[in-house]
């Protein structure tokens, strides 16, 4: 059985940060080498030392990197999925825009979520929002959560969701916001009414360029099937879509610092996030 | 006034958004005309993200005239312009080769060695002229930047002028770029090359030992473990011996590991980071038949970080047989955790 030395861990882990903005820890180390491990016997490889080099120095176009980004991302989603990160945009970025937004006299508040596929990390954020900030019901406050796969769309307009959907769900917020009927789960009325969602393509830069002044943009765990440009273009229109003072959350272990320098990187009680200032 | 004026007037007057969309749609006309305006605007441009609007810009734009715009940034005294412009010139690929070698030819060292950077990741033979060259540079620095891409690409062609390049008296900071060089791109004679420059493993000095140990690890054989043995007494070189008897273990996976390494390697489990104790651990699987070592793995089973705890089940599994199984099936029927219970030969999370 093969094993990566710590050398090669700090160097895959570094060339999927460098590529992908994947953030990898030391404690990780078991789930990368099994996932290598993968990759090297679809290649019909025995050293880790030659996949280093194939994914560092020999993977012109990418394939090899989006063989293993595959393997070792999840496509799974389901509410409060990555809670930290929640935790952070509720206790601390929240009521940051919101109290900057009072001394304003603005009542307004726009969160977009993009690539929200069936709608569970939108339908997530309208909790948060209710639960954190009760007068949003006096407020104009609106998510805008867009996907490109039509199916998709028609599947989180229904607001109704199987239990691993809602697996991870406090057991507080399960009662407050949703409803069970029969084996699946419906969002209340109220929570659902604050979601509007849209057919986007990421990649239109046109359609991209309309998504005007939003204080917060959620795209999780979904740049990393981009490419580099791509990538960096989808951010850049995110840039755009902010207004000053606001925060875009890309995944937990991806990184916005990698992608583009225009963030402000801020630190709020051990989470570390991004603004445009 | 036409669509371009229109853009290249948003550039210079817009606010922030105007001018990132005014960059955008220059880039994406894929006009020549527009590269001479957005390369003027990157020295004044106040705003990160309208900077680097104009370098995804430039990159659309299918014109030799973005090649010479960059490499003319690359002499800025702003650094995040030339690093850019590296990433830039990076991304044209092989098609700045010749402008490359005309820049290295007539630039300063600082420049030179630039160059030598975007060539990082360029396919040979478009590179290898350039670095030919730059392995005769006088300045210091871009032959070790040459020497680093050189291992890193395994340009295997370089590997008797870089051996060649390893000499007691050579600047310690290019011995140490030659032997991580020649642990990519050398073999075992680079390894008795690199040992006689210094009369033998023990004169290999302390600051090289690191890398010494890694060329043992990638191009040595199971006859240079009494070297490592040797090195496993200096603490400072843990992570470099784990290193190196795990990828000399990954070649040669029949490899018995001296008994003389228990205890040292006993020591690395527990004095070190885990990423690097579970490498200890996992070795220490091969000397199971020491009933000492047996002990150790065995508490390490209860060790708080899961990756030692995985590291110890793979190596029981692995070298313990029958009684080491029976002990883990004892200690792992209520296990659920799917890592733990993949180790041990269980279900697969995923």
């Amino acid at each position: 059985m093969m094993e990566l030395s710590a050398d090669q861990f700090d160097k895959l882990a570094q060339q999927i940060y460098q590529r992908l903005g994947l953030h990898f820890e030391e404690k990780k180390t078991y789930f990368l080498q099994k996932r290598v491990e993968r990759r090297m016997e679809a290649l019909g490889l025995v050293d880790p030392q030659e996949y280093v080099f194939r994914l560092c120095y020999a993977d012109p176009n990418g394939a090899e990197m989006q063989a293993l980004a595959n393997l070792i991302t999840t496509n799974e989603t389901y509410m409060f999925r990555e809670y930290e990160q929640l935790e952070a945009f509720a206790n601390c970025c929240l009521p940051e825009v919101l109290s900057a937004k009072q001394a304003r006299g603005e009542q307004k508040l726009r969160i977009w979520s993009a690539g929200c596929s069936s709608g569970e990390e939108a339908y997530t954020l309208a909790m948060i929002l209710q639960e954190v900030f009760p007068q949003s019901q006096y407020w104009d406050c609106e998510i805008v959560a867009t996907d490109i796969d039509e199916n998709m769309l028609a599947h989180a307009v229904r607001a109704r969701y199987w239990w691993r959907s809602v697996r991870d769900v406090p057991a507080d917020y399960l009662e407050k916001y949703l409803v069970q009927d029969g084996e699946s789960y419906i969002v209340r009325e109220k929570t659902a009414a604050l979601v509007r969602f849209e057919h986007l393509n990421l990649h239109d830069r046109m359609a991209m360029r309309a998504m005007r002044n939003f204080d917060f943009v959620f795209c999780r765990n979904v740049l990393i099937y981009f490419d580099d440009r791509s990538r960096k273009a989808a951010v850049d229109h995110f840039y755009n879509s902010l207004n000053r003072g606001g925060y875009i959350f890309l995944g937990h272990s991806e990184s916005v610092g990698r992608i583009s320098s225009a963030f402000t990187l801020k630190r709020f009680e051990g989470h570390l996030v991004y603004a445009k200032e | 006034m036409t669509e371009l004026q229109e853009c290249v007037q948003k550039l210079e007057t817009g606010d922030e958004p105007d001018r990132i969309y005014a960059a955008e749609d220059i880039g994406f006309a894929n006009l020549a005309a527009g590269i001479s305006p957005l390369l003027a605007r990157l020295p004044v441009e106040p705003s990160r993200a309208v900077k680097e609007a104009i370098f995804a810009a430039l990159l659309q734009i299918d014109d030799d005239a973005v090649i010479e715009g960059a490499l003319g940034l690359l002499d800025s005294e702003d650094s995040y312009l030339r690093n850019q412009a590296v990433e830039l010139l990076r991304a044209l690929g092989s098609k700045t080769v010749p402008y490359l070698d005309r820049a290295f030819r007539a630039g300063p060292p600082d420049r030179r060695k630039f160059v030598i950077d975007v060539i990082a990741r360029l396919a040979e033979p478009a590179s290898v002229g350039l670095y030919r060259r730059a392995l005769e540079d006088p300045d210091l620095n871009v032959v070790i930047t040459a020497v680093e891409n050189i291992g890193n690409a395994r340009h295997v062609q370089f590997r008797e002028q870089v051996e060649r390049m390893v000499t007691a008296e050579a600047h310690p900071m290019l011995l140490g770029a030659c032997i991580e060089a020649l642990a990519q791109i050398g073999d075992s004679t680079s390894l008795e090359a690199v040992g006689k420059s210094f009369g033998g493993v023990e004169g290999v000095p302390g600051y090289l030992r690191p890398s010494y140990l890694k060329l043992v690890g990638a191009k040595g054989s199971p006859a240079q473990l009494p070297e490592i043995a040797f090195f496993s007494a200096i603490r400072a070189l843990d992570a470099a011996v784990l290193n190196a008897l795990t990828s000399l273990r990954n070649r040669y996976p029949e490899m018995t590991i001296p008994p003389a390494l228990a205890g040292p390697l006993r020591h690395m489990a527990c004095r070190n980071p885990p990423q690097l104790a579970y490498q200890a651990v996992r070795l220490l699987g091969a000397l199971i038949s020491d009933s000492e070592v047996y002990d150790f793995l065995l508490s390490r089973l209860d060790d708080p970080d899961k990756v030692i705890r995985i590291g110890a089940i793979q190596a029981m599994r692995e070298a313990g047989g029958e009684g080491a199984e029976a002990v883990l099936r004892r200690r792992l029927s209520s296990e659920t955790d799917p890592e733990i219970l993949q180790a041990w030969g269980g279900k697969n999370p995923q």
